[in-house]
């Protein structure tokens, strides 16, 4: 051939795949493959009929169109050809070659990785999130299809565009598990070196391990077998496009999430990066439960970090990512339900939602959520007396522990406005046993060493600031439920108000299916958006029902109570102290003075909601002549003299302090008497904060700082201001059109003022009520005494001896009669405890009249 | 037409076109492998395309029912000529002469009288 150039080079690589697919054909009628191409070669070239234009891949194509049709059958020879046999070796190739097993493998792993969690639990998730599932498991199937030849012999391009595609798809997971396929191939021989007895029970694992992580290889070099027509060229290019663009909606957001962490830009993360991913950072790390998450930190966790990592920098780690996280999303990262695999949770096997190992046990906060552990029932009961002007509740819970090893339940509480912690049950061996009330700090050790140390039954709970407190549990056991009780003494507010107490952080998961049943009793007309049953009986009144245990923690939920006119003098015997408790109603001071306040907004996502409302709020107030100045802490900065806050765009979680301290300055040179912080939650301690707290106690200008509840949720700040500082006044608006009239509310002085008593005698007028008034009126005295004193220890014992759970004061219930002996506390007798009073039926009367007669009868032979 | 009707031309025209390509093929001449491709492609009625006869006489040439010959070109590629070998002759020989009884028993039996 002295003219190779008669043929484009893309003609000739079409004639090269016709001879490829023809060649077998060929061979069976006994002709020559390279004779047969070499003539039709030459056919094509006389077929130009002088013509000087290369002949195009188009023009073969036709050509080759022209000369297979129609087509002939196969020459069989006499005798038959027969194929060389071959050997086992290579028929083991063949067959492992074959297309059918390069999806069969990878659908076998994908469902192996259903069943057991292999992978996700030794290494990492190789499918964490439902789009890569998806996309992996569309190109299995599509290399099943492929396997039938479904559309081979039309060759449709669509087909060469998602082979290209499957390819580097495919090819992204199979470098990624190629460290767990050298981890898996030699990690057995590791293993042998090391110790003989792990390699043993290690050696299916790390071989299966091996085989999925070949999987993806497997189904890439499928796609890549299969190759591509040379007129194919440009769809298979565009399908490796595609790909690529499939690759980078699925994982890029989780990559740009580890960039943002790693350049600590919330901004980053939050425009395009994955909340998921970070969510799942913020469990990285974790003792006892993998420590790498996903595809995207797999590779630079192990390979780069992780060998060499030591188990506190993973902490401290997690602890940024937990930061971030708020920073983020505005939310903590322990209200969201936990990362786990989507994969698993696909099979018979439960995913575990959590830390498996807690490694907070025992500790001073809440933490991350622990896996298997869930509130299997809540019960909310109260009685509520008009005269005192107070409410009780018992809130009862029961812990379901559905792992294998013992967990601890840790919970935030919001108590209601100015309520307090008056009783704590435990049931131990069904038998409810009361709490011993002593100092936080005796009650705290005693807790830590009966549950971390020595694993048996304690429930501890402790004041951690302004209407919250912590519950701790342990050990709920494996399979078992721990059962709870917390009594609540709270004040009905002017508006005859009595809020439920509510979860604002736990460490356990809660069913949307479940329910809290509530029984709301007391001498008043009351009601509770959401209750349906109701009832009265004489002087009593009832309304219950039951509400979703999630709302109730998503909202500041109240009883409306119809309070009737107020009772001057009321009293109380006092069986702690023996005398008389008495609260005498002082005049009312209805002068209204013009007030001048700083208002600092915590503008983070939730804020979003009440933007509104606040304007309108301060629009009402400037008109009633009251002077606001406005500080809003928004999108990481600090915004002064704000005008309108609606025009804001409010997302993720903000550090409020520069914007406090701003407040507390500008409060400062004018001399404003209010720094009210409207806020959301802030469950991350910021470093600045300190600073803060120091202008707050040691500012020459005295301030009152008030808080407004928005949304729930802890609080690191106000924890600690209301420790150090404490809080002048804090509302809780149950809806933004409530926002104006709480805000006014909390710059008014105080509407109602009381004179209190402690005597021998009981008032010759007034009307005596429960024993409830003496209790809150030492939690009172306490709470305002505990913030600048040094005298604890006295504030401690008058606490306890109330049994008031208070910024001194803890209560702790421990398992048997020595143990408390041992650290010294006394076991509150359960005839001084509060309870919610029985409402007695008649008969019920009747009853017990004849009971005690017969009881008196049956006596009296005994006693002679 | 139907399946049994299709199959049978397929395998007629099977058995026929080796025969053709040999009676294509000049006694004391050669043929240029193109033109005699193309004069079996251009027959009406055999139905036979390019892909068909340049593998059937490759191996033709393996059995040694016909021999080839290149000859170069100035441009493009070298072209083959086909003559027939003595045992091709005798083949070509031996299928007229069955050929030619089939198609008078053909003839017979589809009009006796004559």
């Amino acid at each position: 051939m002295k003219n190779d150039h008669w043929l484009t080079s893309e003609a000739r690589h079409a004639l090269d795949a016709w001879e490829k697919t023809h060649q077998i054909h060929w061979e069976r009628e006994e002709a020559d493959p390279k004779e047969v191409r070499a003539d039709l070669e030459a056919h094509l070239w006389h077929s130009r009929e002088g013509s000087e234009a290369p002949v195009t891949q188009t023009q073969v194509e036709m050509a080759i169109d022209d000369m297979s049709l129609p087509s002939m059958p196969v020459w069989q020879s006499t005798p038959s050809v027969t194929e060389p046999s071959r050997g086992f070796w290579k028929r083991c190739v063949d067959s492992i070659t074959t297309p059918f097993y390069f999806s069969i493998w990878p659908l076998l792993v994908v469902l192996w990785e259903i069943f057991t969690g292999t992978l996700a639990s030794m290494f990492f998730d190789p499918l964490s999130r439902f789009p890569q599932i998806i996309l992996i498991l569309f190109f299995a199937i599509l290399g099943l299809f492929n396997l039938f030849n479904t559309f081979e012999k039309s060759k449709p391009r669509w087909l060469t565009i998602l082979r290209g595609a499957g390819v580097i798809v495919a090819g992204y997971w199979g470098l990624l598990l190629i460290p767990v396929l050298l981890i898996g191939s030699f990690g057995y021989a590791a293993g042998v070196v090391y110790s003989i007895g792990i390699a043993l029970i290690a050696l299916p694992l790390f071989l299966l391990c091996a085989m999925a992580a070949a999987a993806p290889l497997y189904l890439t070099f499928g796609f890549l077998k299969r190759g591509y027509p040379d007129s194919h060229r440009t769809p298979w290019l565009l399908g490796m496009l595609l790909g690529l663009v499939l690759l980078l909606l699925v994982e890029a957001p989780s990559y740009i999430t580890r960039i943002g962490v790693a350049q600590n830009n919330p901004a980053l993360i939050r425009s395009f990066g994955s909340e998921e991913t970070l969510l799942s950072m913020c469990y990285e790390g974790k003792v006892g439960r993998r420590s790498f998450t996903d595809t995207s930190g797999f590779i630079p966790n192990v390979l780069i970090s992780g060998v060499i990592a030591t188990n506190s920098s993973r902490k401290d780690k997690s602890e940024q990512h937990r930061e971030l996280y708020y920073r983020v999303t505005g939310r903590a990262f322990n209200s969201e339900e936990p990362p786990h695999s989507k994969l698993l949770s696909l099979g018979p096997r439960r995913s575990p939602r959590g830390v498996t190992f807690d490694e907070n046990l025992g500790g001073d906060g809440v933490s991350a959520r622990v896996a298997d552990l869930d509130l299997a029932t809540s019960r909310l009961d109260a009685h509520i007396d008009s005269a005192s002007g107070l409410g009780y509740w018992e809130w009862t819970m029961e812990f379901d522990n559905s792992g294998n090893r013992n967990k601890e339940a840790r919970m935030q509480l919001l108590l209601p406005n100015e309520g307090v912690v008056s009783r704590l049950t435990l049931w131990v061996n069904g038998e409810p046993q009361e709490a011993a009330f002593s100092s936080t700090a005796k009650v705290a050790k005693a807790y830590k060493s009966v549950a971390v140390a020595e694993r048996r039954d304690p429930v501890l709970v402790r004041w951690v600031g302004s209407d919250r407190v912590l519950v701790q549990c342990f050990p709920v056991l494996p399979e078992e439920d721990m059962r709870i009780r917390i009594g609540i003494t709270a004040p009905l507010d002017s508006d005859g108000r009595l809020f439920l107490p509510r979860i604002i952080e736990k460490n356990f998961g809660i069913s949307a299916e479940l329910d809290t049943d509530i029984w709301v009793q007391g001498d008043l007309e009351m009601s509770l958006d959401g209750l349906k049953g109701k009832g009265a009986k004489d002087m009593w009144r009832e309304t219950h029902g039951s509400l979703s245990a999630r709302d109730l923690m998503a909202a500041h939920t109240h009883v409306k109570c119809s309070l009737p006119e107020q009772v001057t003098t009321v009293w109380t015997d006092d069986q702690f102290s023996g005398k008389k408790i008495v609260r005498t109603l002082l005049p009312s001071n209805t002068k209204t003075a013009k007030q001048s306040l700083v208002l600092v907004v915590d503008g983070s996502s939730y804020f979003g909601d009440w933007a509104e409302a606040a304007d309108e709020a301060i629009a009402a107030l400037r008109n009633a002549g009251h002077e606001v100045e406005v500080i809003l802490a928004a999108n990481e900065e600090v915004h002064k003299n704000i005008t309108s806050l609606r025009d804001f765009n409010f997302s993720g979680g903000q550090d409020c302090i520069p914007a406090l301290e701003a407040g507390l300055r500008l409060a400062s040179e004018k001399k404003t008497r209010h720094l009210i912080w409207l806020h959301g939650s802030q469950p991350i301690s910021f470093k600045s904060e300190e600073g803060f707290l120091q202008l707050l106690e040691r500012g020459f200008h005295q301030i009152d700082f008030s808080v407004i509840d928005l949304a729930g949720g802890p609080n690191r700040l106000l924890e600690k201001a209301a420790k150090r500082i404490g809080i002048a006044g804090n509302a809780r608006p149950s809806s933004p059109d409530k926002l104006s009239v709480e805000l006014a509310k909390l710059i008014q002085p105080r509407s109602q003022k009381f004179q209190w008593l402690e005597q021998a005698e009981a008032p010759p007028e007034g009307k005596k009520v429960w024993d409830h008034l003496a209790r809150w009126h030492v939690w009172q005295q306490v709470k305002e005494a505990a913030i600048g004193s040094t005298n604890h220890d006295y504030l401690a014992k008058l606490a306890a001896k109330y049994q008031l759970v208070t910024p001194v004061s803890g209560a702790v219930v421990l398992e048997t009669a020595q143990d408390y002996k041992r650290f010294d506390l006394k076991q509150v007798d359960g005839s001084t405890t509060p309870s919610i009073p029985g409402v007695p039926e008649p008969s019920t009367a009747l009853l017990t009249l004849l009971a005690s007669l017969m009881l008196f009868r049956r006596k009296r032979p005994c006693a002679f | 037409m139907s399946d049994g009707f299709d199959n049978w031309t397929v395998q007629l025209r099977k058995g026929i076109l080796e025969f053709c390509v040999l009676s294509s093929i000049a006694d004391e001449e050669e043929s240029y492998g193109y033109e005699l491709v193309k004069k079996l492609v251009n027959a009406p009625g055999l139905d036979a395309s390019e892909g068909s006869i340049y593998p059937l006489l490759s191996r033709m040439r393996k059995q040694g029912l016909i021999q080839s010959r290149l000859e170069e070109s100035d441009a493009g590629p070298a072209r083959k000529y086909y003559r027939l070998t003595a045992i091709g002759k005798a083949r070509s020989l031996a299928m007229q002469s069955y050929y030619d009884g089939l198609t008078d028993a053909v003839q017979s039996l589809r009009n006796p009288k004559k």
